[in-house]
């Protein structure tokens, strides 16, 4: 999976959640939204945590230009402020980052991009 | 034209003999200049014509001589070239029938130098101060027409005891006269034709007009009862003061110069036309009625523009100091939340991810007890940076930042009314600002039990009403939030109103133009 935060030490402390978590593995990281829309039409991740403050004021718009390099991603917003909505995509408070919470969020992922069972690489 | 391109630049010597005859005309003198001398000539003959005419000028002095001010006010406005054209209107002004002709040329040089050296002199002024709008100005503008004028009181005089017109004896007298006379030609017009030359035109409401024809009514009216002996010339003072503050540099000059025809016309219809010789001690009064009522008003005019200048600076560095201190204020909150927070937030999460690996209860209970603390400290943290700069509009937008607000409030706070469209993210600010400051102050202040808030927008603008019922009697006093609030409400074209009767309470209501989408 893909990791993107504009902050290197927050980035770091998720790298650590996604490695603590079973049949999660980080594939890469990056520090913006264009870098990280670029790595996933390379590298065709099965999720990606991004960070919303890197985004535009409407995050679904990351989402659409995720789907339209890389369709299979799921994409996972994560926000350090307490925001009503996500747009299209789920979203997770950065307090609330935790092994639980993501596997949790990748469980309710919609049927159609549900290939892989036990996790996202 | 092409063809003739073509012959010109193949054709070197045809392109010089082309070339030959315009240059056999000077390049300074041209159509318009020509005409400028006409016209100067012209204006200057027909002042001294009008002077003869209604007899406050004499063919050697004058209780106003115009021709000066009309000449140095030309050169001064159009440029020194134009000199010709007061040289030829003096010549044709002179009056040879009562003077001999060697002393008439003598004279014309001297007024003649005498326009010159006070259009330099204003010239070179206004190069670095306005003329009429500063004291410094009125100063140097001052100078150049008594420097101007004692060219001539001085050359006139002398030339004319020469030619034998006058005796040497008579000197000093006849050129005392002559400087007021022709000072108080130049400080008549030179100033009004500055005020008047300028842009932009003259735009009078019927309101501003009406007041301006009573201020001409009360100048007109005082000037001629003054003339004619009533009452005390100095009545007009307090009008023409009024005049300044109200209409400015053209509003003045002009006042100065009706007041003074009206006086002048007055003395001349009682004491008969002035002739040569005729110094009656009414002549001298006169003079110094002039030129005190013109320094006066100048000076006036030159102290009113001045405030009012600087308190237009004043106010602009006000608002440059407060969107100063706005964008510092963005940019900590920006620095908070990047730096701070960031680093808290990862905190919390590793700090989450080592306490399932936490196996004894005292452990356990660390680990509890300091992710509490951390996520308060977070939370502290948020609060401090939105309440830095109002972030918390863009997310949650002014009726639920509103409600935020009123939730956090000690006392009870009442939402009234909440605007259900957004409108542009600056008015937004300000009306957030305005809330959080008047609560703060209420809060603070008032011993109120129970607040109001109502917050409405409409096309054009966003309306915020703060109402308590504590003790009342708030003032906005320097570096108040309340004057605060004023200054950032006006400072976006607002209105900012404050009712704080003691004992019932305080209201305040601000309109904040708003773009509302």
């Amino acid at each position: 999976m893909l990791v993107a935060d504009d902050s290197p030490v927050f980035l770091e402390a998720a790298v650590a959640v996604v490695e603590a978590t079973p049949g999660f593995a980080v594939a890469a990281t990056c520090r913006s939204e264009a870098r990280a829309v670029e790595l996933a039409g390379e590298l065709r991740p099965d999720l990606a945590l991004l960070d919303e403050s890197m985004s535009g004021p409407d995050p679904s718009e990351a989402a659409a230009a995720f789907a339209a390099v890389s369709p299979e991603t799921y994409v996972i917003l994560v926000s350090a402020d307490p925001r009503p909505f996500g747009g299209t995509s789920p979203l997770v408070s950065k307090e609330q980052l935790s092994p639980a919470a993501l596997a949790e969020l990748w469980g309710q992922r919609p049927a159609s991009s549900r290939e892989c069972s036990t996790g996202p690489a | 034209m092409l063809r003739y391109l073509d012959v010109t630049v193949v054709d070197g010597p045809d392109r010089v003999a082309l070339r030959g005859p315009a240059a056999t005309v000077p390049a300074w003198l041209t159509l318009s200049r020509l005409w400028g001398w006409v016209l100067l000539a012209l204006l200057y003959y027909g002042s001294a014509r009008f002077g003869y005419a209604f007899g406050f000028s004499g063919p050697i002095a004058a209780i106003v001589w115009l021709p000066v001010g009309v000449g140095a006010a030309f050169l001064t406005i159009g440029g020194l070239s134009f000199w010709p054209g007061a040289l030829i209107g003096d010549l044709l002004a002179d009056q040879y029938s009562a003077i001999p002709v060697w002393g008439a040329v003598g004279q014309t040089i001297g007024n003649l130098l005498e326009v010159v050296v006070i259009a330099f002199v204003v010239r070179q002024v206004m190069r670095r101060w306005s003329p009429l709008e500063s004291l410094r100005g009125v100063a140097g503008m001052l100078a150049g027409i008594c420097a101007g004028t004692a060219v001539s009181a001085i050359v006139g005089p002398l030339s004319l005891t020469a030619s034998g017109a006058l005796s040497i004896g008579s000197v000093p007298h006849v050129s005392w006269t002559w400087w007021l006379g022709d000072t108080c030609g130049g400080l008549l017009v030179v100033p009004l034709a500055l005020a008047w030359s300028r842009r932009p035109r003259l735009q009078l409401k019927p309101r501003r007009a009406l007041e301006a024809f009573a201020a001409v009514a009360v100048i007109g009216g005082l000037s001629w009862i003054a003339a004619r002996g009533v009452t005390p010339a100095y009545l007009v003072f307090p009008i023409l003061a009024i005049v300044a503050i109200r209409f400015g540099a053209r509003g003045a000059t002009t006042a100065v110069f009706f007041s003074v025809a009206v006086v002048v016309w007055g003395e001349t219809d009682r004491h008969g036309h002035f002739a040569v010789n005729s110094f009656a001690p009414s002549v001298l009064k006169t003079q110094f009625f002039i030129l005190v009522l013109a320094m006066s008003s100048l000076l006036m005019t030159a102290l009113v523009a001045e405030r009012g200048a600087a308190l237009r600076e004043m106010r602009a560095s006000e608002i440059r100091a407060f969107t100063a201190a706005e964008a510092e204020r963005r940019r900590m909150e920006r620095d908070l939340h990047d730096g701070a927070q960031q680093r808290l937030l990862a905190l919390a999460v590793r700090l989450g991810l080592n306490a399932r690996e936490a196996t004894t209860p005292t452990l356990q209970r660390f680990f509890a007890e300091t992710q509490g603390q951390l996520r308060q400290a977070i939370d502290e943290l948020r609060d401090l940076s939105h309440g830095i700069h109002p972030s918390v509009l863009s997310e949650l937008g002014l009726a639920d930042a509103a409600r935020s607000l009123a939730g956090r409030s000690p006392i009870p706070v009442t939402l009234m009314e909440l605007p259900t469209q957004p409108a542009d993210p600056d008015s937004q600010a300000a009306a957030y600002y305005v809330l959080t400051e008047t609560l703060a102050n209420a809060q603070k202040h008032s011993g109120a039990s129970a607040i109001r808030i109502r917050v409405r927008s409409d096309d054009a603008s966003l309306s915020v009403t703060v109402e308590d019922n504590g003790i009342g009697g708030a003032r906005e006093s320097v570096g108040s939030g309340l004057m605060g609030t004023r200054q950032r409400v006006e400072s976006r074209g607002g209105s900012f109103a404050l009712e704080s009767p003691s004992g019932v309470g305080t209201r305040i209501t601000a309109v904040i133009p708003a773009r509302v989408s």
